[in-house]
């Protein structure tokens, strides 16, 4: 009950940051901002898939209800990074560690491990923004500059907030 | 806890609702005119209008020199063009006492409103983005306004984009910025135009495609919209043509430079066709009949 509660603040916080960034930060079409993946890429171990998915699309619902981009867009890429996060987490997390209720962040996996665990996703979300946007395969060339300097920029925008904001509490 | 449950129905029950929520998702991508309406219509467009209007204050009283600019160009380019109708009033003044007296003073001749078929209604941005593939933008007029679905919009700055939905006081525009955007556009005085689009890469530049491979133009020429479609009126010049080139050896391909820069467009003007339902209508009839 108590972490639905601050599940749930987090969950505002996030949603409010990205509205700010999306609405207020534009840097052209080369390069778009998402915050709201490490949301998602934190939520406890212990949440089942279900309950992750759930999540995942009431983000992604609110950042397409909230700004004036494509609707459906977030929410559809979010989801298919909640669904491959089991997956991937499950590579990559230690024996034992599945059962625990921790919170898979750099300050719980090390840095490598989270770099490599945040990076896989992020990249799963990425391509199925880019390739739902076009709709197709053959814009893939054209599309290649955005997808990669998106990707580094809110890889290492993910990075510093996740060790900003949450490295230093939890420790 | 509750009661443990095999693992394999748990992935089955997260895969049912995966497809569910992605389907959802994409119904929402391929309707998005209706969550459109939603977007604009609900309570939504109040808070986020008070929310963000100090913000948007800021942007604007520092973009006040780029404003001011703008206004200046635009008002010098309408002078010139009154000085024109004045002279054409004077000659026809001189030449034709046919014209009643009354009719004539001062300015020239009192042309009636409904001579116009254009006619423009003022509009500011509250939002706007430039860095998606489809970009849209809200103005803060609606239906209250006589805005409707499918009016074009301008600005000094040539073609800003055509209105997707409307509500009470608010419409939502599918920006010129959106790869499924296409402008009817014709390059030069050669009068050869084809559709313009935008290519997603850089929020300076478009595309105009079709143009036959022997029509000759120097780079640097404008581009004007063409005037064939009931949304923009003819001649408003929308960019100045950069390199292009000619795509399966039958048409050019030309890369445009806009004139509008569409992270500081604040103010726009709706374009109300007056003949739009007429030329609808006449099109359509022609559909019909030649089924």
């Amino acid at each position: 009950m108590k972490q639905g509660v601050s599940n749930t603040i987090v969950f505002v916080s996030f949603l409010i940051a990205q509205l700010l960034i999306s609405n207020f930060i534009d840097f052209g079409p080369m390069l778009f901002l998402v915050i709201y993946p490490l949301f998602i890429l934190t939520l406890p171990v212990s949440f089942s898939p279900v309950t992750v998915l759930l999540w995942a699309f009431g983000m992604g619902l609110g950042t397409d209800l909230l700004y004036n981009g494509m609707a459906g867009l977030n929410s559809a890429s979010l989801v298919m990074m909640a669904f491959l996060r089991e997956p991937v987490l499950s590579l990559i997390i230690r024996k034992g560690e599945l059962e625990s209720e921790i919170r898979p962040g750099m300050a719980e996996m090390g840095f490598r491990r989270f770099l490599l665990y945040a990076g896989i996703l992020l990249a799963i979300h990425h391509i199925s923004v880019v390739f739902i946007e076009s709709f197709s395969l053959t814009y893939f060339i054209g599309n290649l500059p955005r997808l990669l300097l998106s990707f580094s920029v809110n890889m290492l925008l993910l990075i510093l907030l996740e060790f900003g904001i949450f490295y230093k509490n939890w420790r | 806890m509750a009661k443990k449950r095999s693992p394999n129905l748990d992935r089955l029950i997260a895969l049912l609702l995966f497809i569910v929520l992605e389907v959802f998702s994409l119904v929402m991508i391929s309707n998005s005119s209706f969550f459109q309406q939603i977007k604009i219509g609900g309570i939504y467009m109040d808070i986020r209008g008070s929310l963000s209007k100090a913000v948007a204050d800021a942007k604007y009283y520092t973009s006040l020199r780029d404003v001011n600019r703008a206004l200046a160009e635009e008002n010098l380019r309408l002078q010139t063009d009154l000085e024109k109708y004045r002279a054409f009033a004077e000659l026809t003044e001189n030449a034709a006492d046919t014209i009643a007296a009354d009719s004539v003073r001062g300015v020239g001749i009192n042309i009636p409103d409904s001579l116009a078929q254009f006619e423009y209604i003022p509009a500011r941005i509250v939002a706007n983005s430039t860095n998606n593939k489809h970009n849209y933008l809200i103005i803060n007029r609606g239906s209250r306004n006589g805005i409707r679905k499918d009016m074009g919009v301008v600005s000094p700055g040539g073609v800003v984009g055509i209105v997707s939905q409307v509500s009470e006081r608010y419409a939502y525009v599918i920006s010129l910025l959106n790869i499924n955007q296409s402008v009817s556009a014709k390059i030069g005085k050669s009068g050869a135009f084809g559709p313009l689009i935008w290519d997603g890469k850089d929020a300076k530049t478009a595309v105009l495609t079709e143009i036959p491979q022997h029509i000759k133009f120097m780079v640097g020429d404008t581009v004007y919209t063409s005037g064939f479609s009931t949304l923009f009126p003819e001649n408003i010049p929308i960019g100045t043509a950069g390199k292009s080139k000619i795509i399966r050896g039958t048409h050019h391909e030309i890369r445009v430079r806009l004139f509008q820069d569409f992270r500081t467009v604040r103010f726009v003007r709706v374009v109300s066709n007056k003949h739009s339902q007429e030329l609808n209508d006449l099109s359509r009839q022609y559909e019909t009949g030649s089924k």
